[in-house]
């Protein structure tokens, strides 16, 4: 019995629709190769566990570098929005709850809503329309403002034309909760931006291997911060120059290996 | 990613070891997954040790370039079970890398056998 859970917790590394056509063979199989002794079972879990992630390093693979790059522009938008959610909700919490939500905020957090949700093409056009409303924008704009805004304004293109084929899921604002939290702890636990992005970047680091797309998210949104604390980028700087280069042999990596194998899988 | 040039590719790639024997495990009949890996071994001499993990990469594959196809699940001594069997596909395939094999092996041995005697000369 525990040997079964243990098999179905590992099974867990496959992508879901393998793991629902296959899981309960695969768990059958298991079963009856670790019968020899507890280190076939061991390895055999180990094995299952390194199959799985390479079945998920396939699917990215498959999905190609220009699809792998606008999913990471998707994700990166709506990391980007609750980062600002949470800078936005702390000035809230240290000017007292007497302070007022803004309207921006308000717009932000319904574009955050529908990303998270999958509306990602009302998203983005919402997003572009807030910056042209609420941005500096305009004739006299300056290029430093311009180039703060590049990757914010790409991302958005992007994922306005091409929005990931998700299905759209309201479960996805469970991911507010934690952001509310880290608002809330924010100012007492002096908790800044680019620790938040550190702890983002660090699981999207942990899934390199099979998949690169968060990495370049956390990347883009890195660059971001960077350029909007543009006089003292130092470690906003460092975070990114280690994301860049993690993301870069991830990325290659990743694709092409994945690729290779399923080429030369025979 | 599917580009032109590494599909025609494959088509001329080596099978390596554990997909050979994975598929000429299948040669006398449908079997699981199990018993795919037990007859691969037993097949191999036992240099051949698939695990559940690779075993169903390597289905997986074959599966999607229709080398093998897969039944209907069912449910033995408890155990959820599905037999694959190999297509005229596979078999063709197989049966082409078992040519090559062998006349690789004739091609080293002969040579060898005609070096061995240059070198007693």
């Amino acid at each position: 019995m525990i040997r079964e859970r243990v098999g179905q917790a590992a099974l867990r590394a496959y992508p879901p629709a393998l793991r629902q056509t296959r899981g309960p063979e695969m768990l059958g199989m298991l079963l009856d190769a670790g019968e020899q002794s507890s280190w076939a079972f061991v390895r055999e879990i180990g094995s299952l566990v390194l199959g799985g992630l390479r079945e998920r390093r396939a699917i990215s693979a498959r999905a190609g570098i220009r699809r792998l790059i606008a999913d990471s522009c998707c994700q990166a938008v709506p990391i980007w929005l609750t980062l600002w959610m949470i800078s936005a909700l702390k000035t809230d919490v240290i000017a007292g709850p007497g302070q007022r939500l803004r309207i921006q905020e308000v717009v932000l957090a319904a574009i955050l809503v529908c990303a998270l949700i999958g509306y990602e093409r009302i998203a983005a056009l919402s997003g572009l329309a807030a910056i042209v409303a609420f941005g500096p924008l305009g004739p006299h704009t300056q290029l430093a403002w311009l180039v703060k805004l590049l990757v914010p304004i790409a991302c958005l293109l992007v994922m306005a034309l091409a929005p990931r084929k998700r299905p759209r899921d309201a479960r996805r604002l469970l991911w507010l909760l934690p952001v509310a939290v880290l608002a809330a702890l924010a100012p007492v636990a002096h908790i800044g931006l680019p620790e938040i992005l550190a702890l983002v970047s660090i699981v999207a680091l942990l899934r390199l291997f099979d998949d690169p797309r968060l990495a370049v998210a956390c990347s883009l949104v890195w660059i971001i911060l960077l350029l909007a604390n543009a006089p003292r980028p130092a470690p906003a700087g460092l975070g990114l120059l280690l994301i860049l280069a993690a993301l870069a042999a991830g990325l290659f990596v990743s694709t092409i290996a994945a690729g290779r194998r399923w080429i030369m899988g025979h | 990613m599917t580009i032109g040039w590494l599909s025609t590719y494959r088509v001329r790639v080596e099978l390596r070891p554990p997909s050979y024997f994975a598929l000429a495990a299948l040669i006398d009949g449908p079997l699981h997954g199990y018993a795919i890996a037990q007859r691969a071994r037993e097949l191999s001499g036992g240099r051949v040790r698939l695990s559940t993990g690779t075993l169903y990469a390597l289905l997986e594959r074959a599966l999607s370039e229709s080398l093998v196809m897969a039944g209907k699940p069912y449910v033995e001594g408890g155990r959820q079970r599905r037999d694959y069997t190999l297509t005229p596909t596979g078999r063709a395939l197989l049966s082409e890398e078992a040519v090559r094999l062998a006349q690789a092996s004739k091609a080293v041995s002969s040579r060898l056998r005609a070096t061995s005697e240059a070198v007693l000369t």
